[in-house]
């Protein structure tokens, strides 16, 4: 044996008494277990309610009459209601993420793209598709003025074919707060990239619904802030009344904990959009995106 | 009987402990590192449990654990922590000799963390090369040349330190 293999092992052996006792060793592993159990069932509900701000990352839908309905919507804070022991839900989810206009801009008659988004959560929680419908659905426009949520939900359910789990339905100044709450995002259309804030997201809101919910969600993904409980209940929050969650949002937020590795892929209808609607349906969306690159939004 | 966490902490924490310390280099590192993993033990204490060999199971864990710690928590304890080692009384006629092996404990904190797991590995737990490169998740092949290199390092250093 060489000299500095043998002063090594004097090394290691002459430093064996710095090794800590291991009865207050033991003792910490137990309290750090105790948190650490606590700290899973917290990142259930943190997560919940990671799925409730990238589900409430909305989408601009017309919505004039909407502020009249009978309607109430559930309040956001139906979350602390929600117990953090869900199980985990096995599938595919989709939800449908409907914009709304507050009820100042709405009065002013001011009109809208008319688009809803739908994200779909694949089976396997590695891919969370944001899917931008065809604006040309007046049959949307209607229904939103008449039903509200519920008939919004229930007409896309009857062309794409697809059961929703939970519609978001988000009013923009709810989302301005988010967007404002996370310091700002970066929406890139055609490889130009700019910096949105609570002050100029709206526009683009109209415009490009899906890849301001993408910057939203991949935001709020990559920052952290989906295992932050701090972050979250601060974003909550900020979104305050202006998030609403109908449907089964207790599958829904049962399954949200696991999507904090999840990948945010944007993706626009084509004009022909029944394929793609028959792999969201499949959960075959990877295999579209694979054949359909160019409706990928980057 | 398939052996319980507890049965298992009982028998195999001062030698995880040790192993961590020669890791690490220091106590607090140490216990941090140690911690950590056994939470994560027994969050997962019925795949060890089934595994051929719980307590190489656990080796593996924590050795990962010292390895890609950049993400885990405990690093930047362990940055926030970081206290120089209390100095260990030494024998004066031994002084020189042992100043040298603080020297090299030293230097074994400026080695990449594989290399000095593979340090450790063979130099204090004693494990054949084929065993090492389990732990390390490598060829045997890997597992020697990173030892020479280290080796190698360490031979330098101490020329340039005398």
């Amino acid at each position: 044996m060489s000299r500095i293999e043998e002063e090594l092992r004097a090394t290691f052996e002459r430093h064996e008494d710095q090794t800590p006792a291991t009865g207050p060793v033991r003792d910490k592993i137990n309290i750090a277990w105790v948190r650490a159990k606590r700290r899973r069932l917290l990142l259930r509900t943190t997560g919940a309610a990671a799925a409730v701000v990238i589900a409430g990352a909305a989408l601009p839908i017309v919505f004039q009459q909407w502020q009249q309905s009978a309607q109430q919507p559930t309040n956001v804070t139906v979350l602390s209601s929600i117990g953090p022991s869900e199980p985990a839900v096995a599938g595919p989810l989709d939800v449908l993420v409907i914009g709304s206009e507050n009820r100042l801009t709405a009065a002013s008659g001011d009109p809208h793209a008319d688009t809803v988004a739908m994200i779909h959560i694949s089976a396997d929680r590695s891919r969370a598709y944001v899917v931008g419908l065809p604006r040309a659905e007046g049959s949307l426009r209607n229904s939103v003025a008449r039903g509200g949520p519920e008939m919004t939900t229930g007409i896309v359910s009857a062309f794409t074919g697809v059961d929703f789990t939970a519609t978001a339905t988000v009013d923009y100044r709810a989302f301005r707060a988010i967007t404002d709450a996370v310091n700002g995002i970066e929406v890139c259309r055609s490889k130009q990239c700019e910096q949105l804030d609570a002050d100029t997201v709206t526009p683009v809101l109209r415009t490009d619904p899906e890849r301001v919910l993408q910057a939203l969600a991949t935001r709020v993904i990559t920052d952290g802030t989906v295992t932050d409980p701090g972050r979250i209940a601060e974003l909550v929050r900020a979104g305050g009344n202006g998030v609403t969650m109908d449907g089964d949002t207790r599958t829904l937020l049962g399954a949200a904990a696991t999507l904090a590795d999840a990948k945010i892929v944007a993706v626009s209808a084509p004009k022909d959009p029944e394929d793609l609607y028959a792999a969201i349906r499949s959960d075959g969306l990877a295999e579209w995106v694979l054949a359909n690159p160019g409706h990928v939004l980057r | 009987m398939p052996v319980t966490y507890e049965e298992f902490a009982d028998s195999r924490l001062s030698a995880l402990l040790r192993y961590a310390t020669m890791l690490t280099g220091d106590p607090h590192s140490a216990e941090d590192l140690v911690q950590e993993t056994m939470v994560k033990v027994q969050l997962n204490w019925k795949r060890v449990q089934r595994s051929d060999s719980p307590d190489g199971y656990v080796r593996r864990m924590l050795t990962n654990q010292f390895i890609e710690l950049r993400r885990g928590s405990w690093w930047r304890r362990v940055l926030l922590r970081a206290e120089p080692d209390p100095s260990v009384p030494v024998p004066s006629d031994h002084a020189d000799r042992s100043a040298e092996r603080d020297r090299v404990w030293s230097m074994l904190s400026g080695l990449p963390r594989r290399q000095r797991a593979a340090l450790v590995l063979r130099y204090y737990e004693d494990l054949p090369d084929q065993e090492i490169a389990d732990v390390l998740g490598c060829a045997v092949g890997t597992v020697r040349s990173s030892i020479s290199r280290a080796l190698a390092t360490l031979r330098t250093e101490l020329v340039e330190a005398r």
